[in-house]
């Protein structure tokens, strides 16, 4: 389902990793994990990508500030679910 | 070309400015504004003329790389002269999904994204950042006296 801007949905990968760590394909640094996005979190559709269409989504990391990041769509339909 | 150096106000924000201020026109309604990374070089590339994100030279990150401009979220401009803005909080960007570059350059500018974003303000980073697949990337809050963070003044 194409993501809704306003809704939220929650991050559930298949694989069960972080995203970033996903992207990566190993583990990160622990840092680098404190500010990854991890499986279990809720986001919501900030707005779509004017020029992509690419959905970008808000979220709060592990230190509690807010985030913004773009998924790609195809990730988007496959790891996260509307709640 | 006008270059820019740093934490200047782009032409579109210097209008803004004036012409709030010398009442020639309301002030703009107020709204979100937002932070974007640009790969451009340090000196000799920016220009102060840009109105939009669609400069020729404004060298954003690409949203493929996961990357998404953030909420920049200023404290209300200091009762000081000269008067000071600044981020009230960390900025992280990413987690990236692809390398993206490195970057020299965080510019402000009113709309999350798409190139017709008026430019508001440009700020040369302390120092160039060239993240890796995974990883994240963090500004420090503004705390005005301490010039830390993306610091405006006029």
């Amino acid at each position: 389902m194409a993501a809704q801007p306003g809704s939220d949905y929650l991050y559930q990968p298949g694989h069960g990793k972080g995203f970033g760590e996903s992207a990566l394909g190993t583990t990160l640094t622990a840092e680098m994990t404190e500010l990854d996005l991890k499986p279990g979190a809720t986001v919501t559709v900030h707005s779509m990508d004017v020029d992509t269409d690419w959905p970008i989504i808000e979220w709060v990391d592990d230190k509690g500030l807010g985030r913004m990041t773009t998924i790609e769509p195809t990730i988007f339909d496959a790891d996260f679910t509307i709640v | 070309m006008t270059l820019l150096s740093a934490g200047q106000l782009f032409q579109y924000a210097e209008q803004q400015a004036l012409n709030a201020v010398f009442l020639k026109t309301q002030s703009p309604a107020a709204a979100a504004t937002y932070m974007a990374l640009s790969t451009s070089a340090t000196s000799g590339v920016l220009d102060s003329t840009y109105t939009t994100m669609a400069g020729a030279n404004i060298n954003e990150y690409a949203t493929a790389s996961g990357y998404a401009r953030q909420s920049y979220g200023p404290v209300s401009a200091t009762a000081a002269s000269p008067s000071l803005i600044y981020n009230t909080a960390q900025l992280t960007w990413g987690p990236f999904t692809s390398a993206p570059g490195t970057c020299n350059w965080g510019i402000c500018c009113n709309a999350a994204s798409g190139t017709a974003a008026n430019t508001i303000a440009a700020f040369l980073l302390a120092s160039s950042r060239t993240p890796n697949i995974g990883d994240s990337l963090q500004a420090a809050a503004g705390t005005g006296s301490a010039g830390v963070g993306f610091l405006a003044q006029v």
